[in-house]
């Protein structure tokens, strides 16, 4: 009995196989041995080589690689894909982070006449600072309690895309939550201290 | 109750600097009713807004060296002690009239309970409790200021200072408005009021004149509607 194995790459999905003897190939092209070292794996080529060389003179050894280097080759691609998809991640958050920025500058601006009331009224430059993050935040959860339930969906359709990693990771979706805080915090915080600074007559006045 | 003493204030405007207030003595005493009068750019609002940043001089509020204070303890001041009118209300469009008079209200340490109280005592000294649930939008421009006043006495406090304060009303709505300060004043408010328009003045007890930062006029008025 003979386990799924892998042949191709990691995506590929296994299919039926059939096992037939080398030496029963009428024009053998070539053959992949698989070998399990007790130690390090870059330790026995030489090893390897030998014991090759002693079954056949004739066969050449090439393409000689650990499994480790084999599964990384295989993945290169995907690797790469993810490095790309991670750029424009990164991309799209700091777009995210100027365009809520900007939002919340022309609010804060919009806002000036009853930051002024405010002040004037008592309201202290701590509570204005609280009232203009308080408004980032409920962007903030709004966006976050419908992007996490979409990451979760949308991962599962990649199912087949992904190795090593599950389509739900509690960590890289909390890391994800805390960099998407701390992205709302900094863009917050320009029009927050904008609006702390604001003179109350000078902003009824000039209404 | 309050002394200005050599109060001085000025703008910066690139390299130009503009005085507004200029060796400014004053002397307000408790439940006075002071009028301040004075051409545009006179420094009249200055004067009001003086606890704001940027002025020279000694100005007491009581037993309070304000001059000595940093400007969160002068704002902390303003709030214990000072109530604002102004001329165009600025009343806050999203809150209703309860809303609007709590407002002050909520930047104390208060329990709500309390709050709760106090706001409903005010709508019933001012009589528009049926109006508490409208929107600022929903009341003529005399509803709005009658609610400014509210919102201003509602933490009872011994200084309130008008802007202007019928300067955007009708005649009739802005006499309804005088006779409301000339309440307070009578139940003891200190009532400081800018103001261009002389029969309002009237309704004080003093009048100080300004004309380029400088205090030209101060004296009691004569033939007060009080």
């Amino acid at each position: 009995m003979v386990g799924d194995v892998k042949h191709q790459d990691l995506k590929t999905d296994i299919g039926p196989a059939v096992y037939r003897p080398y030496l029963q190939e009428k024009h053998p092209t070539g053959v992949q041995i698989y070998a399990r070292t007790a130690g390090a794996p870059e330790t026995v080529e030489s090893a390897i080589r030998q014991a090759v060389h002693q079954l056949d003179p004739t066969l050449v050894v090439d393409g000689l690689r650990t499994m480790q280097a084999q599964v990384d080759n295989s993945a290169s691609d995907n690797r790469a894909l993810a490095f790309l998809a991670m750029g424009f991640s990164v991309l799209a958050m700091l777009l995210s982070a100027v365009g809520l920025y900007g939002v919340l500058a022309y609010s804060t601006e919009q806002r000036t006449r009853e930051i002024g009331v405010r002040l004037a009224l008592g309201a202290g430059r701590w509570s204005v600072v609280m009232l203009v993050v308080r408004e980032m935040a409920l962007i903030a959860a709004i966006a976050t309690a419908v992007a996490l339930p979409s990451v979760v969906a949308v991962a599962r359709l990649f199912r087949s895309e992904l190795y090593g990693v599950s389509t739900f990771d509690p960590v890289a979706l909390a890391g994800a939550f805390f960099l998407t805080a701390l992205m709302v915090l900094l863009a917050a915080m320009l029009p927050a201290r904008r609006a702390a600074s604001i003179e109350p007559m000078q902003a009824l006045r000039t209404e | 109750m309050i002394e200005l003493k050599n109060v001085e204030r000025s703008y910066k405007t690139g390299h130009t600097e503009t005085w507004v207030l200029r060796r400014v003595g004053l002397s307000i005493g408790e439940g006075e009713f002071v009028t301040v009068m004075g051409p545009s750019g006179a420094g009249k609002s200055s004067l009001l807004n003086v606890l704001d940043d940027g002025w020279l001089g000694e100005y007491w509020f009581g037993e309070t060296p304000a001059h000595k204070l940093n400007r969160k303890q002068r704002a902390d001041l303003a709030r214990q002690r000072i109530g604002m009118v102004f001329q165009s209300y600025h009343l806050l469009d999203d809150l209703t009239v309860a809303e609007n008079i709590d407002l002050p209200l909520s930047y104390k340490n208060l329990p709500s309970k309390e709050r709760q109280g106090m706001v409903a005592d005010i709508l019933d000294r001012f009589q528009i409790v049926a109006k508490k649930d409208l929107f600022p939008s929903q009341l003529s421009g005399g509803q709005q200021q009658l609610v400014g006043i509210a919102r201003a006495v509602v933490h009872a406090p011994a200084l309130l200072l008008a802007d202007e304060p019928t300067g955007n009303l009708h005649s009739t709505q802005a006499r309804e408005i005088m006779e409301l300060f000339r309440e307070l004043n009578k139940s003891g408010t200190t009532i400081v009021q800018v103001t261009h328009s002389e029969e309002n003045a009237r309704y004080g007890k003093r009048i100080v004149e300004l004309r380029d930062g400088w205090v030209t006029r101060d004296e009691a008025v004569e033939g007060s509607a009080q």
